[in-house]
């Protein structure tokens, strides 16, 4: 294989799949394909990463002029931040799809086809390397999402998936102000090229509203408290795949966003308003937590919970120490895995009983041991106990922000682990108890499910106890990260 | 310029047809002459060259612009034949009128004497007049017309009080003349010119319908027939940015200090106002009105930033913008004609289970509208913005930004309705014309999102 090919194959193989996926009918040949696109995107990957040097910076790039004036380049590759985020996208979507399993799912080759090309434009964002075109995959991931949630959402979507749109475009759309801004104060000669955007000479004073504009974009994805209002409506109104895909990947491309085009372009301005973002970033865990606590929908509690740990990558990602940065990256990719499956045992639940209230369930456990099992698992990794890969991530980004200021770091903490309160609730509700009329006639998870939920508890597992398998892949570019902005910090 | 002898004498053969009642061959025609106009004028593109004794100037930007407007006419004509049939008697008539205001669109993108600009932007309106009240038997055709007329021969009047100002200073019609004017003076030039340059201002504010000059153009927009319409938001508009960019960029590029603080006030009204105000409409006609106004206003951005990538970017725009334009009024013509109603948001619920031809035509239409990206109008923005921001306009481009952010809403009413509400949807009948036109506007939306340095790098 040609080594310069591999990113754009990474690119082009779900959007082509995606695209025949849109003129096949029957649900059979549809989830075959589907899965054949995402296994062949897994074995590129894998590919990718035995030939991948952790400290080699970027890898397999490729350059080519898109528009020659003004100067845009399409310019792909991987370093260890993009593959990590690659990888956590190619592990996801065939698992979502998965998860579709026996579901029929009204027109599947239309909702399949979205995912793949959600996926297609989403492994962009992670690989560009240069402005414009990451802004244009940024956006293309938008779309497939907001027809996923509006033709097969639930209630009320037609007004919420319109302001998530809206929401999503503005940030974006500022940070599109921001880019054009940078681009023409690089040096020299303009560049939207990253690299450019590491060498400009913005001073204090503008790198300052500057840093406002580019973070519009990031905040409103991740979200950040509290350009957050968006998130949980569209959480709980989306079909349960798009709710995965939302929380697991496209609030990651915010963190991920702002840890590569933001934190080293900007990093006086970064400096300048730490402070501010990491409060901002406490709040939510502390806002997230406090109303997770006061939900009975299973939905709404994952996402409110969602909403705390991303406020946890936020304040870990802007503390600036190394090892926070790292348990961030680790955390996006921890947290993408076990948001998944809380989602995914969120909706087993409610198409055998019919509901996602805690309160009117109970007693599962009697009828489905092994889902309850798999659910302990995914909930113990989300709580952050030891030996989950949840623990990982947030004992560094602890680490990182105990030695930035003791009291964030103590803020967090509590926080974080007095949030495990809401998700024990909701096990024990769901789980323990009495089982009720709605729970009695519930029956053991299939072979499809075990095997997804297998895979998840599986990953979750393995990562905790070997958690140098990830963080190897992308510390050396993170360290990189790092020294960029050591400078003014 | 062989085309301002073909557009004319095409007209008069249309006028000749027209008596001679062949009303089949009108449309072949005045195609094909279009076409070989088209032609003609690829053949023009090289140097500079001064023509009827320095009055018009023709170089790549009139080219560019001619070619761009010509082949817009071309799919528009594409749309007439099906418009019009069994509807009107005149149709020839309609197509001369088309074809002599094209020729002045010709002569506003190729002025090189404020007098020929005047010649210009007449013998563009008043053909306009006339088509604008082409449904003889519709009153408020009628009073399109009689609203036209009234305002755009007041606005007329005013430009040329400008002009004559401006002459009364200068000495000299000529447009290098008085930029070597204002340079002689190092851009201190007497109160009389500047009173001149603001009524100019104020003119081609008016013919390009920027807020608060704008208030003709719903109820303009709306009375016309929807084919002229089209006519107006697609030729018109063109002509009227291309002449107004000339003309500034010409003349006044010294004392953007005096002009560019009003220009600024004008272009933040029209892309907040007009946006707002769209939101507000139900019928599609007059949807449009609003958002052709909010258009205006993002093209505002390319004469205010004045610099090397205005030009390139306005020629980008206003042809993404046509083509969009060309799609939603076409599908909006069939969607009309077949259940015989007005047009409002709600006649389109439930398009897609009837014809998934149309919307998506609609939807990447409207998408392109909105500028989101694959698209030409993302990249169709993305140019305008990069040249503000590059002088310094950020706040003017975030004002574009929340207008752009507004105008989504009233985008996806339509795209919503086409796709997500139910409705009963009557037989449409698409013709091979209407498809071929549909097919033109999509392949060009699409390419040109994806490879934008086709368009741009030509000016």
């Amino acid at each position: 294989m040609c080594s310069d090919m591999v990113t754009i194959l990474l690119i082009i193989l779900p959007l082509i799949a995606g695209l025949i996926l849109f003129f096949l009918k029957n649900e059979k040949r549809v989830m075959m394909l589907a899965l054949t696109a995402c296994l062949a995107e897994l074995i590129v990957l894998i590919y990718c990463l035995f030939h991948f040097s952790p400290s080699g910076g970027i890898q397999f790039a490729m350059q080519q002029y898109w528009i020659y004036s003004p100067d845009v380049r399409f310019s792909i590759g991987l370093d260890g931040i993009s593959i990590t985020m690659v990888l956590l996208t190619s592990l996801i979507v065939p698992l979502v799809i998965l998860t579709g399993f026996r579901r029929q799912v009204r027109n599947p080759g239309a909702f399949y086809g979205l995912i793949l090309l959600m996926q297609s434009a989403m492994v962009g964002v992670f690989t560009s390397f240069n402005a414009v075109l990451f802004y244009v995959f940024w956006e293309l991931a938008l779309i497939p999402m907001y027809f996923i949630i509006l033709l097969w959402g639930g209630e009320n979507r037609k007004s919420i998936t319109l302001k998530f749109f809206i929401y999503t475009l503005s940030g974006s759309l500022l940070m599109l102000t921001g880019f054009i801004y940078i681009y023409l104060s690089a040096a020299g000669s303009h560049s939207f090229e990253l690299s450019g955007f590491y060498h400009h000479s913005i001073d204090r004073g503008t790198q300052s509203w500057l840093f406002w504009l580019l973070l519009a974009g990031f905040a409103v994805k991740m979200p950040l408290f509290p350009f957050h209002t968006w998130q949980p409506d569209t959480y709980t109104v989306a079909p349960a795949q798009g709710s995965m895909l939302l929380a697991a990947l496209m609030s990651k491309m915010g963190i991920y966003g702002a840890m590569r085009w933001l934190i080293p372009v900007l990093p006086a301005g970064v400096a300048e308003w730490k402070n501010v973002v990491i409060i901002l970033a406490i709040t939510g865990i502390i806002y997230g937590s406090v109303i997770a606590f006061r939900q009975k929908d299973m939905k709404r509690i994952i996402a409110y919970s969602s909403l705390s740990h991303i406020g946890l990558m936020a304040a870990g990602l802007f503390s600036g120490y190394l090892v926070a940065l790292q348990g961030t990256l680790f955390m996006v990719f921890a947290h993408g895995i076990i948001v998944t499956g809380l989602f995914y045992i969120s909706d087993i639940i409610e198409k055998q009983t019919g509901t996602r209230m805690i309160d009117q369930l109970g007693g599962i456990r009697n009828h489905a041991p092994v889902l309850a099992g798999f659910f302990m698992i995914i909930m113990l990794g989300s709580i952050g106990l030891p030996l989950t890969n949840g623990f990982i991530g947030e004992f560094l980004i602890f680490t990182g922000l105990f030695q930035y200021k003791l009291i964030f770091a103590a803020l967090a903490g509590i926080t974080i682990i007095s949030g495990a309160v809401y998700l024990l609730n909701m096990y024990q509700k769901t789980m323990l108890g009495n089982e009720n009329k709605l729970t009695a006639s519930i029956i053991e998870i299939g072979t499809s499910e075990k095997i997804v939920l297998f895979i998840l508890s599986a990953i979750i597992i393995i990562t905790g106890l070997f958690p140098q398998l990830i963080l190897d892949i992308g510390s050396s570019a993170v360290h990189g990260i790092v020294e960029l902005t050591s400078g003014s910090l | 310029m062989t085309v301002l002898i073909i557009l004319p004498v095409l007209g008069i053969i249309m006028l000749y047809l027209g008596l001679l009642k062949s009303g089949r061959s009108l449309l072949p025609v005045a195609i094909t002459g279009l076409l070989a106009a088209s032609v003609s004028l690829v053949f023009e593109w090289g140097p500079a060259r001064h023509l009827f004794s320095d009055m018009l100037i023709i170089d790549h930007y009139s080219v560019a612009f001619s070619f761009s407007m010509t082949v817009i006419t071309v799919i528009i004509l594409l749309l007439a034949g099906q418009y019009y049939r069994g509807v009107e008697f005149h149709v020839a008539e309609i197509y001369a009128l088309m074809l002599f205001s094209l020729t002045g669109a010709i002569l506003m993108v190729s002025f090189s004497n404020l007098a020929m600009l005047f010649i210009g932007i007449e013998t563009l309106s008043l053909p306009m007049y006339v088509l604008a009240g082409s449904k003889k038997f519709s009153v408020i055709s009628n009073e399109a017309s009689f609203k036209y007329y009234l305002l755009g021969s007041f606005a007329s009047a005013v430009f040329l009080l400008g002009i004559a100002l401006v002459y009364g200073t200068t000495a000299t019609f000529n447009v290098q003349g008085i930029a070597e004017f204002v340079n002689s003076r190092n851009g201190v030039v007497s109160p009389l010119f500047l009173a001149g340059l603001i009524l100019i201002l104020i003119g081609m504010a008016f013919k390009v319908a920027a807020i608060p000059f704008h208030f003709w153009t719903p109820d303009v927009y709306e009375g016309s027939p929807t084919l002229i319409t089209l006519f107006m938001a697609t030729v018109v508009k063109t002509a009227g940015f291309a002449a107004f960019l000339k003309l500034f960029s010409g003349c006044f590029s010294q004392l953007t200090g005096f002009w560019q603080p009003t220009l600024w006030g004008i272009t933040a009204l029209t892309l907040i106002i007009s946006n707002l105000v769209a939101t507000r409409q139900n019928g599609i006609k007059r949807m449009m009105a609003y958002s052709a106004i909010s258009h205006s206003g993002f093209l505002l951005l390319a004469i205010i930033s004045l610099n090397s990538m205005s030009a390139g970017s306005m020629l980008f725009y206003t042809f993404s913008y046509s083509l969009a334009s060309i799609a939603i009024f076409g599908v909006l013509i069939i969607v009309k004609n077949a259940r015989g109603d007005e047009g409002t948001v709600d006649s389109f619920n439930g398009l897609n289970h009837s014809d998934h031809f149309l919307s998506l035509v609609m939807a990447v239409a409207l998408m392109s509208l909105a500028g989101i990206p694959l698209t030409a109008g993302f990249f169709a923005k993305y140019f305008l913005f990069v040249g503000a921001i590059k002088e310094h306009f950020t706040w003017l481009v975030i004002i574009a930004i929340i207008g752009a952010l507004i105008a989504i809403y009233y985008y996806f009413r339509i795209l919503t309705a086409i796709y997500f509400h139910d409705g009963d949807q009557p037989e449409l009948k698409t013709g091979i014309a209407y498809k071929t036109a549909f097919v033109i506007c999509l392949i060009g939306l699409v390419v040109l999102g994806i490879f934008p340095g086709l368009g741009i790098s030509i000016l």
